[in-house]
């Protein structure tokens, strides 16, 4: 659609700032009348949100999953801790770091590009693999590269403290941190998936002959968005690390693939399913939580969840995608959803007045 | 509404697929012995109704009945074993199986020894099926890949035998070899449903017709009473009746 | 000299079980475009067993036989509860599900068994050794590698000559026109997760009695590279899984020899590094759509 109309991406704007309008009305809320507990959750939430629109990006374009991603929000992660954290904490913590890295303490933003740069570097190095690959290949290459990144930091001891936990990052990530990069992200990913370039892309994923018969190039359209998407997600780890104060490489593993690629495969194609499952999988794991817990103040790490919920997640996973198998909101962006839910709405009022005149 | 002697009775058959009508309302009926023919241009919900038939496309509406067994919910696999066989179109044989494997899925459900039998039955009335025995499937020419998916479908002894489009793109002397096998199995007794394009070769075949177009019957009767003016009428969808 | 043959029959032994899991997952996958990430656990729930019928007593004949009927069992429930409702559903629909599966075993084994690894007994013979011009060969390396080659035997024999083994290639090949056959769609289905539940089952024993211990993720290595192994020889041919899983056996193998002690515990980063190489050059394996097209056992 948007390609018939010249501005394409007013379009785009719109749908942000209904997305963006929704999510400050939720941060609004909690703000005003959540506990510090909700206020966690909040930002957890928040920052996956991030990750997970980064990770559609790709996904949602492409028609291909990726399980790598994670490892770029690894690498974001621990790019932005390394640059950031006391140098007196380095000192003991990995005293055979490289001075540039030990002696480092710069401030939230250049460490946070830091990072994102690294991740970037590596996405386009490898890039042109993945955007070759597809369906199930696709899955257990990108797998394959989370845990080549999982393997060289939990490895990396002079580096990262190897599989022990990196503390002493300074907790720079705040709320106005996240709703800005998130408002960032947001536009960022609707006028990508709107662009020509996304709008070809989506078109290949439903025929690929189709598409490419119409001049679309599958593999720089791919890659152009596999390196986006690297980028949104490294944000999201920075974010992360910065909020937590300590980071691992197990936060970063299988379990984190699990929520990020569930949030995107629940929600549906678009950046709005994104959003979407990203709330479904947080109020979720936050039920079976405190069902579980009574109320306590349980923890917002999502990788230490107890065996008990996850199950249970995993498995209303396996009941979403066999009743809904499209995703929440299929492939509709949020203006998209609107739109037909008045048209919708419009004929029956019509047939109504009909019904009285006669 | 079943007539006395019909193998297979379709009453109000509908197909879609989403929104798409492919057969709308067909009644059908084949007696046992018979050879009938269902005509129709490209896209008159032909291959439709066979697979409709089988299970394989989506009935939304109708009944069938065959060999006095109501088949209309029963799944692909049961209603081939209750004695029905189709040969689909462009014969869809396992190109990377050797014919012989081939023939032994076409008899699935019957014991080793059974199989030999009936194989070694059909191998003087197909001798293509000996000859070639140990080669791939795929690597055999278009007629000769017919022939072997009649007789996979053969195997099972069916009482009923679906046809569809054997013609389609073969050369036109291999189209009498195939015309000449469905006229020696119509001398054996074998009833069969064959859809065709070749209107003509079909006819000259057949005992009876049905001419389907834009998935509604449009024409039906014996295939003596039907010439190349109603045929033509019938193909643009002007109704008639033989 | 004696080194390099040592290192060969490791690589041999290794090659095994990664062919063993990697034909495991080819067979579900070549039939019904199911990737299945719970693989992985099918081998878990064997070594669970394994360690607690040996841990009771049981002899190891009959342990083995619980362990392998276990994770046929486990197939049949997965493929009953989780897949069966899937099976027109969209590939990546499977695959989520297939993982999410995975997530959710793994979290019973972890609410059943806990965290810490569980040491299994295994009977002493299976450290017992010979010694050759001066080598010393374990026994338990060449019955894994006799054992694997009796089985790739056994299995090329049922696909080749029985008529469901014929079902489940045509299957592979053009699932409704073996329907046409008025083969039953769900004695397919069955057919191929008992088949892929007892090669995990398999690849389980073998690999836990060289690991000889069991945790709720013991099963997330292996499946990880049995699957790449698949990818790397070409993604649903049988031939081609059981190529890549000497191939990765080899290239892990090969890495550990060449490179300095520094490097091994990155070994698994360098060996799916190369594969990446590998299918930066060729996309779709080793075989690529050749292979798959013409010659599936």
């Amino acid at each position: 659609m948007s390609m018939l109309s010249g501005k394409w991406w007013k379009q785009s704007l719109v749908g942000s700032a209904l997305l963006l309008a929704i999510l400050l009305a939720i941060v609004a809320i909690v703000a005003l009348a959540g506990s510090t507990t909700d206020m966690r959750i909040l930002m957890v939430f928040l920052i996956n949100v991030i990750a997970a629109i980064s990770l559609q990006t790709y996904a949602g374009n492409s028609g291909n999953i990726s399980f790598g991603h994670v490892g770029f929000m690894a690498l974001g992660a621990y790019g932005s801790a390394l640059f950031t954290a006391d140098p007196a904490i380095k000192a003991i913590g990995i005293p055979d770091a490289p001075a540039f890295i030990r002696e480092a303490q710069i401030s939230f933003l250049p460490a946070m590009l830091i990072g994102t740069v690294i991740a970037v570097a590596v996405a386009a190095a490898i890039g042109r693999v993945f955007v070759r690959l597809s369906g199930a290949a696709a899955a257990v290459a990108t797998l394959g590269f989370m845990v080549i990144v999982y393997t060289l930091l939990s490895n990396a001891e002079q580096l990262t403290r190897g599989s022990k936990a990196f503390s002493g990052i300074p907790e720079y990530t705040t709320l106005g941190w996240c709703v800005a990069l998130l408002a960032l992200t947001i536009v960022v990913a609707r006028l990508l998936r709107d662009s020509n370039t996304g709008l070809g892309l989506r078109a290949c994923a439903d025929d690929p002959i189709a598409g490419q018969a119409a001049g679309v190039d599958i593999l720089n359209s791919r890659y152009v968005m596999w390196v986006a998407s690297a980028a949104g997600a490294a944000i999201a780890g920075a974010l992360y690390a910065h909020y937590i104060g300590a980071i691992l490489p197990k936060a970063f593993h299988f379990e984190l693939t699990f929520v990020l690629v569930t949030m995107v495969i629940v929600g549906g194609r678009s950046i709005t399913g994104a959003v979407a499952g990203a709330a479904l999988i947080t109020i979720l794991t936050e039920v079976l939580r405190r069902l579980e817990n009574g109320f306590s103040i349980g923890s917002i790490n999502l990788s230490e969840a107890p065996g008990l919920t996850t199950a249970v997640l995993a498995l209303m996973i396996v009941a979403t995608l066999t009743i809904r198998p499209q995703g929440l909101v299929s492939r509709w962006e949020i203006e998209e959803l609107l739109q037909r839910w008045q048209l919708r709405q419009k004929p029956q009022a019509s047939a109504r007045t009909e019904e009285n005149h006669a | 509404m079943a007539t006395q002697g019909a193998i297979l009775s379709i009453a109000g058959l509908s197909v879609s697929y989403g929104t798409v009508h492919a057969v709308r309302q067909l009644d059908m009926e084949i007696s046992e012995g018979e050879t009938v023919v269902l005509l129709g241009a490209n896209g008159a919900g032909k291959s439709s109704t066979l697979n409709a038939i089988v299970g394989l496309a989506p009935r939304s509406g109708g009944r069938l009945v065959f060999a006095g067994e109501d088949i209309t919910r029963k799944p692909t696999e049961a209603i081939i074993r209750s004695g029905l066989a189709l040969v689909p179109e462009g014969r869809r044989l396992f190109s990377n199986m050797t014919v012989r494997e081939n023939l032994r899925l076409g008899a699935a459900a019957l014991s080793t020894a059974e199989f030999d039998r009936e194989r070694q039955a059909l191998e003087d009335m197909f001798p293509i099926t000996r000859r070639r025995a140990h080669e791939q499937a795929g690597l055999l020419s278009g007629g000769e890949q017919q022939q072997v998916a009649i007789a996979r479908a053969l195997l099972a002894r069916p009482k009923l035998l679906l046809l569809d489009e054997p013609s389609l793109g073969l050369a036109p002397i291999i189209v009498n070899t195939i015309f000449e096998i469905i006229a020696e199995l119509k001398r054996r007794k074998v009833t069969i449903l064959l859809v065709e394009q070749n209107a003509e070769r079909a006819l000259s075949i057949a005992d009876r017709a049905y001419v389907l177009a834009q998935g509604r019957l449009e024409l039906s009767g014996a295939a003596g009473s039907i010439n190349a003016t109603t045929l033509e009428k019938a193909y643009l969808g002007e109704r008639e009746h033989a | 000299m004696q080194l390099a043959f040592q290192q060969f029959i490791n690589a041999l032994s290794l090659g095994s079980i990664y062919a063993l899991v990697a034909l495991g997952v080819a067979i579900l996958f070549s039939i019904l475009r199911l990737a299945n990430f719970a693989h992985g656990e099918l081998m878990t729930t064997a070594g669970f067993t394994l360690y607690m019928t040996l841990a009771s007593g049981w002899n190891w004949v009959l342990a083995v036989i619980a362990a392998i009927a276990a994770s046929v069992v486990a197939a049949l429930i997965l493929e009953r509860v989780a897949y069966r409702r899937l099976r027109n559903a969209q590939p990546l629909t499977l695959l989520m599900t297939s993982f999410a599966v995975s997530v959710a075993l793994q979290s019973i084994f972890l609410l059943t068994f806990g965290a810490r690894p569980k040491g299994i007994e295994l009977p002493a013979f299976v450290d017992a050794s010979f010694r050759i011009g001066g080598m010393r060969v374990q026994w338990l390396d060449i019955a894994i590698i006799l054992i694997t080659a009796a089985i790739v035997f056994g299995l090329t024999l049922f696909l080749r000559k029985t008529v469901i083994g014929l079902a489940l290639r045509s299957a592979a090949d053009d699932f409704q026109t073996t329907r046409l056959m008025g083969v039953k769609a769900n004695a397919l289905f069955v057919g191929a997760f008992v088949l892929s539940g007892m090669l995990a089952g398999i690849a389980a024993l073998f690999y836990f009695a060289t690991v000889p211990n069991v945790v709720p993720s013991s099963g997330f290595e292996p499946m990880l590279k049995g699957f790449i192994a698949c990818v790397i020889g070409g993604l649903g041919s049988l031939p081609a899984a059981i190529v890549g899983g000497f191939l990765l056996a080899f290239l892990e193998v090969g890495s550990d020899a060449l490179l300095s002690d520094n490097f091994s515990p990155y070994l698994d980063a360098i060996v799916f590094l190369i594969a990446i190489v590998i299918l930066r050059w060729r996309p779709g394996g080793i075989f690529g759509v050749r292979l798959t097209a013409e010659q599936r056992v």
